[in-house]
């Protein structure tokens, strides 16, 4: 099972300790990008910074075997950062995409179980994330149309019998809210890519937001048909 | 006048005549900075990204309607909205047939440029082709008068935005202590240029909605125009000599709009990061070059009608903003003027970027200093090159002499055009290895010989002063590379 984790290489994002470790129970893609504007064309980036992403890339890609993981890298400029982020993941065939964040310890999981992302996919890639490692996993129904005992079921299902299940169905609107303030008792979120909605597609994608408001990484389950 | 042909010691030998492929591999040679040519590894081109031979990747953004958008807004704003009016004056009702020729003209380079343009599908465009294959001293020449063609077509732009950003004013009823419309060109210039420093990440995306409201309003306009000058509206109007002034005018007067064609090559400067490039290229270059030639036909078709010739060349460059509010009054004079200010920022805007793009070419090239190509990392943009875009192109808006600025951008694009065509008989001649379009030019000798012989001809009919200032452009360059870059050698470096 393969993950993505893009890194906006040349400003300042990294990955932190946590994340290595939490990653190295998976096949690690670390896609290493820098956004041009519209005035610059990528290959002009590529022939001034190449030497100091690429740099900044063997380390972390040296992180990762650290803590005992394996990891590839790649190396890409862009105009369209989202559409590099997409090609790759299809590319590579990854089940999830995360969003590096800050992360000193991985020993308390949320899952939140959102806008009708699949709940099996979900679970099962929460279970093979964990293994046999000692990590709390706690899932956050928010839902309304998904049922406690679905969720318990998927849960069960995957081998995650361990895991605390709360629910508390909210519209997606104020799903955010919830996340954000859960996620404060936690050291990363892994949440199902949710389905487009209206409200995604004025303020943005749900899970960027969620990323953006938990300081945590954000590790988002792609959903495959 | 033909500058190029005798200054430009072209070499026609092609490839294989001169030298055998494995030993024009890789680009040599120092300039006078100690500097040498940046070969790129083998690169693999995927239809959205390149890949180089370490892995690195470059994504290609700019799908069809980007490339078609990048032709049609840099194309319109000029043609449209600025030469109707002169182009009337000169030649009559005929300049309809001007605005034909042009397109012929621009055509016969639009194909041949698709083909090399899918051949090596690369930042820089016009200079790639023709330094990789004529070699440097054309490549430098072609290289520098696309920047200056470039930054001479910006500065027309402007002066265009400062006709229409004066008309607004005068009709509001403020009236400045200066000429408004140079004034309001240079300020205009100013903040654009500063803009660009800072980096704009969705100007590509706004350009594309500009040009398609740009396009609703012509075809409104145009549509309700064409069915008033047949005498549905019942004011059939008084048909005028087609050609008052004989034939001879609408040569010249396709000479002088021809700057209205200047654009189709500017999607060939952003050929690395077009998506499908075998495909987007060649439907982006004709594509844009069908739509604004069957536009701008209309266009004076349909003042010319509306209010007759020489009442138009009254209005000089805002004579359509006159012909809209006699079809719907200030409504219509509103819309219009809208329409041109978005036209000619969008033109000035595309230039300004591409110009940098080429500066970008040179200096990988070695034909100019690397530190022109230095990006900052804070925005991420060419701050060197888009200074030699800027500055210069603000110091030409000062003359505002809109028909030699325009000339003189359409005399440099013309030589690369010439150029370009040549290019495309040289590669064809003797096609090396590499070699493998994926868009093969119908009939490309006939075409590529017409191509050359339009381009290079058009120039004679043109302002002797606009020759000269092209001429010397061109020797300078050419001083230039003997000066600085004579050891770069380029043939056929991919």
């Amino acid at each position: 099972m393969k993950v993505l984790v893009p890194v906006r290489i040349l400003e300042g994002e990294s990955v932190t300790p946590g994340l290595y470790d939490l990653l190295s129970t998976v096949d690690v893609v670390v896609l290493g990008y820098y956004e041009v504007p519209d005035q610059t064309p990528a290959e002009q980036a590529k022939l001034q910074f190449e030497e100091r992403a690429q740099a900044k890339l063997d380390e972390l890609r040296e992180g990762f075997a650290d803590a005992g993981g394996d990891a590839e890298t790649r190396l890409a400029f862009t105009g369209e950062a989202e559409q590099t982020i997409q090609r790759v993941t299809v590319e590579e065939d990854c089940a999830a995409i995360v969003h590096p964040g800050v992360a000193h310890n991985f020993e308390r999981l949320l899952v939140p179980f959102v806008g009708q992302a699949n709940v099996e996919t979900v679970a099962g890639f929460v279970a093979e994330l964990v293994g046999d490692r000692d990590i709390t996993v706690s899932a956050l129904g928010l839902d309304a149309n998904v049922s406690r005992e679905e969720l318990r079921g998927a849960l069960d299902d995957a081998g995650l019998t361990t895991a605390d299940l709360t629910l508390q169905p909210e519209s997606t609107g104020d799903a955010l809210a919830t996340i954000a303030e859960f996620s404060v008792d936690y050291d990363v979120v892994v949440m199902g890519e949710p389905k487009p909605t209206l409200s995604e597609w004025v303020f943005g994608e749900l899970e960027d937001r969620v990323a953006r408001e938990s300081l945590g990484p954000v590790v988002v389950v792609r959903a495959r048909e | 006048m033909r500058p190029s042909a005798e200054s430009a010691p072209i070499d026609l030998c092609g490839f294989a005549d001169c030298s055998t492929v494995s030993d024009v591999a890789a680009g040599s040679g120092e300039n006078r900075a100690g500097e040498s040519p940046v070969v790129d590894e083998l690169e693999t081109t995927e239809e959205e990204v390149t890949v180089t031979e370490e892995g690195t990747e470059l994504e290609r953004t700019i799908g069809l309607v980007g490339g078609l958008a990048i032709g049609v807004g840099t194309m319109i704003g000029a043609g449209i909205f600025v030469f109707p009016g002169i182009a009337a004056g000169q030649a009559g009702p005929a300049a309809a047939g001007s605005y034909a020729i042009g397109m012929v003209i621009a055509l016969l380079v639009a194909l041949p440029a698709s083909e090399l343009a899918t051949a090596m599908p690369k930042s820089g465009g016009g200079y790639y082709f023709v330094s990789r294959s004529l070699g440097a001293l054309a490549g430098t020449i072609v290289g520098v008068s696309l920047w200056l063609s470039l930054v001479f077509a910006s500065s027309f732009y402007l002066v265009g935005f400062g006709s229409y950003a004066a008309e607004v004013l005068g009709r509001v009823g403020i009236t400045l202590g200066i000429d408004p419309t140079v004034a309001l060109a240079l300020v205009f210039g100013a903040l654009l240029t500063g803009l660009s420093f800072t980096g704009t990440e969705n100007t590509a995306k706004l350009q594309n909605y500009v040009v398609a409201v740009l396009l609703v309003i012509l075809s409104l306009f145009l549509a309700y125009g064409g069915l008033d000058a047949v005498g549905v509206f019942g004011t059939q109007s008084t048909p005028e000599t087609f050609l008052p002034f004989g034939a001879m005018p609408v040569v010249t007067t396709a000479a002088l709009v021809f700057t209205s064609y200047l654009g189709f090559a500017q999607v060939a400067t952003v050929a690395g990061e077009i998506k499908k490039p075998g495909r987007n290229l060649p439907l982006a270059m004709v594509g844009s070059v069908l739509i604004v030639g069957v536009f701008y036909v209309f266009t004076v078709f349909v003042a010319t009608s509306a209010f007759g010739s020489e009442k138009l060349a009254g209005y000089g460059e805002t004579a359509m903003v006159e012909v809209a509010g006699s079809f719907w009054g200030p409504i219509g004079a509103v819309a219009i003027l809208i329409a041109g200010l978005l036209a000619t920022v969008s033109s000035a805007n595309a230039s300004i970027m591409s110009s940098s793009r080429a500066v970008f070419a040179l200096s990988k090239d070695a034909l100019a200093p690397k530190r022109a190509s230095a990006i900052n990392l804070k925005y991420g943009t060419p701050h060197v090159a888009l200074t030699l875009a800027g500055v210069p192109t603000l110091l030409l808006v000062a003359s505002g002499q809109t028909q030699i600025l325009a000339e003189v951008a359409s005399i440099l694009s013309l030589v690369m055009y010439g150029l370009i065509c040549v290019s495309l008989l040289a590669m064809r001649r003797n096609e090396p290895d590499w070699y493998d379009p994926d868009f093969r030019t119908p009939a490309a000798p006939v075409v590529g010989a017409l191509g050359a012989l339009a381009s290079f001809g058009l120039i004679g009919f043109m302002q002797p002063e606009s020759q000269l200032v092209g001429a010397i452009v061109m020797v300078a360059a050419a001083g230039w590379y003997y000066y600085y870059a004579r050891d770069v050698s380029l043939k056929g470096v991919l």
